[in-house]
């Protein structure tokens, strides 16, 4: 076991961050979602999404003080459930919601910028995910964390897409603007120091 | 309560019914909260008798008058039409109540009036929705008159035979097929007879959205998403019933007349 995980609790923590997922499979299975189970899915996938974002972006502050050090090391774990959540959130969009149809997806995908910082946010986390590895880490070397500061540009559209699907309760985007918009503040005098990693690659 | 003797109709007889079950506990009212569950968990104890409607406006009978008064139990009649959400989901109920014309002639509308305008019941003590911000309450709707004439225009006082349940609107509601669902407003207290446009709550909150003819249109989207097909309730477990949206919700043949000229692009 403990050659395929670098630490023992590792699977409980996976156990752990699959829980809402298997939460809402359990009730979509049972009809607890019925009649329009892609409504409600959507909206709850997407809160979890969002829920992960939030965790990992919040690593920045929290992972530098001294009682929670020890969280540093499942950044990168938080960071691919964040995906994961997000990934779910899109297939729900188009299997529940849409139901498959090219005509629906095509026209919401193209024509809708609502939809296209959701899919920004969504395609950056890919990229993230794909390179959380040791062995990319290795790889790309010092243009690893160049590349994982994206996830900044990621949450800022997460915000955008949350602001942009209100109907009329915008408490949802409300409470994921309180966490997430102070840790972009923080960021932005970093910004300039972007500019070595372009001249350096 | 069940009604006895409610005329039957031709309308709809093609569709296939929705489940009781779906039409009484998926709803849009926010007055009884956001969530779709919201207004059959909330609205139990919500006071529907006695009732009454106060007619304003120009008008020649205007005053309070009690709902049993307005619609009597012998006048009524089932009709199956189609309901398509904005949200682009829809179901097909079986309504009962009677012609919103019928009704409207008897208060004998003069020739000012050109709009007629409508109103929910603002109560915030029992319905928990109006406690908070959202909607600029009390809900509001209207209709041009030639709209309101319309034999399709229904005022429904039940659904499935028996009246109507709080969360679909009791005890009073309309029922507008060719629009989308937020037009048909839902526990009317008011109705006046108006000579300008009036304003409406959907529009008000979004005029770019929502606008105040709300006809179902496939060729025009919300901005935010694609209204040519939508999810026909109930659905699969997994996967949604996906139909096409028809143009004035299937109505064209009898309401085209109603917007011949118009440019539905953008009179939405």
């Amino acid at each position: 076991m403990l050659k395929y995980w670098d630490r023992k609790e590792k699977p409980y923590i996976l156990i752990l961050f699959c829980l809402p997922f298997m939460w809402m499979l359990v009730s979509l299975l049972m009809g607890q979602y019925f009649p329009d189970p892609g409504k409600l899915l959507m909206r709850l996938s997407g809160i979890w999404a969002s829920v992960y974002v939030v965790a990992v972006m919040a690593m920045t502050v929290v992972g530098k003080l001294k009682l929670f050090k020890g969280i540093n090391r499942y950044r990168r774990f938080i960071g691919i459930t964040a995906f994961f959540y997000a990934l779910l959130h899109f297939i729900i969009y188009l299997v529940l919601f849409a139901g498959l149809s090219w005509k629906w997806i095509s026209s919401d995908l193209i024509e809708k910028p609502y939809i296209y910082v959701g899919s920004l946010a969504l395609v950056i986390m890919a990229i993230l995910a794909v390179t959380s590895t040791k062995v990319m880490m290795r790889k790309l070397g010092k243009k690893w964390k160049p590349i994982h500061r994206l996830m900044y540009l990621a949450a800022a559209g997460v915000i955008a897409h949350l602001w942009w699907q209100v109907k009329d309760d915008i408490s949802l985007a409300v409470y994921f603007s309180v966490f997430l918009v102070p840790l972009l503040i923080m960021k932005i005098p970093t910004l300039p120091t972007y500019k070595k990693y372009f001249k350096k690659t | 309560s069940a009604f006895a003797n409610i005329a039957e109709t031709p309308f709809g007889k093609v569709d296939k019914i929705s489940p009781y079950d779906v039409a009484s506990s998926y709803n849009n009212f926010y007055e009884f909260g956001y969530g779709k569950s919201d207004p059959k968990d909330k609205s139990s104890q919500f006071q529907t008798t006695p009732w009454t409607i106060r007619v304003e406006g120009e008008a020649g009978k205007t005053g309070v008058f009690d709902l049993e008064d307005i619609i009597k139990e012998s006048m009524l009649e089932e009709r199956i039409y189609r309901l398509r959400c904005v949200e682009a989901w829809s179901m097909v109920i079986p309504w009962v109540g009677i012609s919103l014309a019928t009704v409207l002639k008897r208060f004998e509308p003069t020739s000012k009036a050109k709009y007629v305008y409508f109103e929910t019941l603002y109560d915030p003590k029992q319905m928990p929705g109006q406690r908070g911000g959202g909607l600029d309450w009390p809900y509001r709707e209207g209709l041009r008159i030639d709209e309101a004439m319309h034999p399709l225009a229904l005022l429904a006082v039940g659904m499935y035979g028996s009246i109507l349940p709080n969360q679909n609107g009791a005890p009073v509601r309309l029922v507008l097929p060719w629009k989308y669902g937020f037009k048909s407003i839902k526990s009317i207290v008011k109705i006046r007879f108006v000579e300008t446009m009036p304003e409406t709550t959907w529009n008000m909150l979004a005029p770019n959205e929502y606008g105040f003819y709300a006809n179902v249109n496939p060729n025009v989207d919300h901005p935010r998403w694609s209204q040519a097909q939508e999810r026909r309730l109930p659905g699969g477990v997994l996967f949604p019933n996906v139909i096409e949206t028809k143009m004035f919700n299937g109505y064209e043949e009898d309401v085209a007349g109603l917007y011949s000229g118009m440019d539905l692009k953008r009179n939405y």
